[in-house]
């Protein structure tokens, strides 16, 4: 017998001979259906992934998200770092 | 715009996460323990040759696949998770965590196509000496493979190894070595392991006690509970020496924790450490009120944890929201300054960028990069967002510790009376020793509530805030999963416990 037969042998043997462990499996097999085929498909695409052509696209999307800061009812504190040579981001104009 | 964002949703987020954590929790710290165990006990019958260390390994290691079947895979949810509900996240640390939790795969899927597989189907089939191989290498390979997720949660509360690409808007690793001996990665991998490793002895001794109880097995039970309480003894040791670590490291990266998990509101020298209290609920930051309504201290010793130095101060949650110049304590009202004029400048910059504006952008960057280690606290509306729940983080470290401290009691007068040889007759030891199963898990899951809820409102630490982190759904679409999720987690646990208890009712013979 060649080593990759008493392999297959080794694994074919050992599942047939479980008892317990055919439970296991059904349970683990079902478990894996709900995730990928029902949890993953349906109800968990990748934000990115779905709303996103490219990578670009994705990294802008982020850095938009990133570059707004918190506004706050203190205006002085709303306004640092706006003041310096650049100008005050898109989101400070809208408002 | 970010006010037209539903900010309930983020909370469903971070609800359905724990709730996947804690589940995936059931199951890790068995398989991490009990691998040892079954490793051990194997070893005694390679050297002894005792065919009932035999039947003792293959009756826990039937217990231990059950738990390993009904665990499997639960923590790619969180992966699913990720994508869905924390894209902003997912996509900054990309870089970060690719290498940890590919080698993390890696590990995995050899682990498990291999020496498992030699490990359950090898007996009588595979020598003797390379079964207890492939039974060490389970063990060893998936403690090791609880490492790499380590290192990336010890990323998120101490991020280091990596810098911000402002173009790509993501972390990138730089130094994979800082990544892996950071002292919070390696303190939590210690400490996560050794606590592992006294719950599933304490699993052993419960189920053993129990069989005492009725009188079966009883050899069986005795010398599985002699290991099982010299190995809870010596991870209790670990335990505690890398849970002081954890603390210390707690108080150099993350002092808001260090001071929400004592209810420290204003700092002290020579802090004492609240054995135990009660909180007030009312207590609010900057105001007069008791943060206690009750509590024992033990003096200086907070001061001790924190800083090896009883005499010491350690600043509290005032201290850290509002600043405390006397003691050079940069407070959070001061950090979003800071934070706004980095979130600014990344704005400035990448406004420049796409007006094809370089010099402009090469301004913005060099403002930026001095701040960049505060823009999380940019995003911040208010101080007071900084703090975490503290009634919650309080009360799960006190929890943790007290059953922390008294877990290895257990252990020990386990191991006492079966010296002894009069185990089977303390009838409220063994009691005890099945309650104490359930004990392991509360201390093990309000660890993870002192070390995730303690670090809010970060996802990572000072530099993302989980409101920020979060995908752009809706809360109906989070709250819809967050109770399948609960549904389909009930009835893996039923069945779960259903097959677990079955099995021990049936005992080693017919295993």
């Amino acid at each position: 017998m060649t080593p990759l037969l008493r392999v297959v042998h080794f694994y074919r043997d050992g599942f047939r001979s479980m008892v317990l462990g055919r439970t296991l499996w059904k349970i683990i097999i079902i478990k894996l259906v709900v995730m990928f085929g029902v949890l993953k498909l349906f109800f968990f695409p990748n934000y990115l992934q779905t709303n996103f052509n490219n990578d670009r696209d994705r990294a802008d999307h982020v850095l938009d998200v990133i570059s707004r800061p918190a506004m706050v009812e203190n205006e002085s504190l709303n306004k640092v770092g706006a003041g310096v040579t650049v100008a005050p981001p898109a989101f400070y104009k809208a408002k | 715009m970010l006010e037209q964002i539903d900010l309930t949703m983020v909370n469903w987020a971070r609800a359905q996460f724990a709730l996947t954590a804690m589940y995936h929790w059931i199951f890790v710290p068995l398989t991490l323990g009990l691998s040892f165990l079954l490793a051990f006990y194997e070893t005694l019958y390679y050297r002894t040759g005792n065919e009932e260390w035999k039947r003792i390994t293959k009756f826990w290691m039937g217990l231990f696949a059950i738990n390993f079947a009904i665990g499997v895979a639960t923590g790619i949810i969180l992966e699913f998770q990720f994508g869905t509900n924390w894209s902003n996240y997912s996509w900054m640390v990309g870089d970060i965590f690719g290498a940890p939790l590919a080698i993390e795969g890696i590990f995995a899927f050899f682990l498990e196509a291999t020496f498992f597989a030699v490990m359950l189907f090898g007996w009588d089939r595979v020598s003797k000496k390379f079964h207890l191989v492939a039974t060490w290498m389970v063990a060893i390979g998936s403690n090791l493979s609880a490492l790499w997720i380590l290192v990336a949660n010890g990323w998120m509360q101490h991020p280091v190894g990596m810098q911000f690409n402002p173009d790509l808007a993501r972390f990138e690793m730089k130094d994979i070595g800082a990544l892996i001996l950071s002292p919070v990665a390696v303190g939590k991998f210690t400490h996560v392991t050794s606590s592992s490793f006294l719950l599933a002895s304490l699993f052993v001794i419960g189920i053993s006690s129990w069989y005492l109880l009725k009188g079966r097995h009883v050899e069986m039970a005795k010398k599985s509970i002699i290991v099982a309480a010299v190995f809870g003894l010596v991870a209790s040791a670990l335990v505690g020496f890398t849970g002081d670590e954890s603390a210390y490291s707690n108080a150099r990266f993350q002092p808001m924790k260090l001071a929400a998990f004592e209810g420290l509101y204003d700092g002290e020298t020579s802090a004492g450490l609240v054995a135990m209290g009660v909180m007030n609920h009312d207590k609010q930051p900057g105001d007069d009120q008791d943060a206690f309504l009750f509590e024992v201290k033990v003096p200086g010793v907070l001061s001790l944890l924190a800083n090896r130095e009883a005499g010491s101060f350690v600043p509290g949650i005032n201290d850290l929201l509002y600043g405390n110049a006397e003691q050079g304590v940069m407070g959070v009202k001061e950090k979003m300054v800071q934070g706004r004029i980095a979130v600014n400048q990344l704005a400035a910059y990448k406004d420049a960028k796409k007006a094809g504006d370089e010099v402009a952008a090469k301004a913005a960057l060099a403002a930026f990069v001095p701040h960049q280690d505060f823009i999380g606290f940019g995003y911040l509306n208010t101080p007071e967002e900084a703090v975490p729940p503290v009634p919650l983080v309080f009360y799960s470290f006190h929890i943790m510790v007290i059953l922390g401290t008294m877990l290895p009691m257990i252990c020990l007068l386990f191991l006492f009376y079966t010296y002894k040889d009069t185990i089977a007759k303390q009838k409220w030891l063994l009691g005890l020793g099945m309650i104490s199963m359930f004990l392991a898990h509360l201390a093990s899951q309000a660890g993870w509530v002192v070390a995730e809820v303690g670090r809010q409102p970060w996802a990572i630490q000072n530099l993302l805030p989980v409101s920020v982190a979060r995908s752009n759904l809706t809360t109906g679409t989070v709250q819809t999963t967050f109770f399948m999720f609960l549904v389909l987690f009930t009835i893996l646990l039923i069945a779960e416990v259903g097959i677990m208890l079955k099995q021990i009712n049936i005992g080693p013979e017919e295993n």
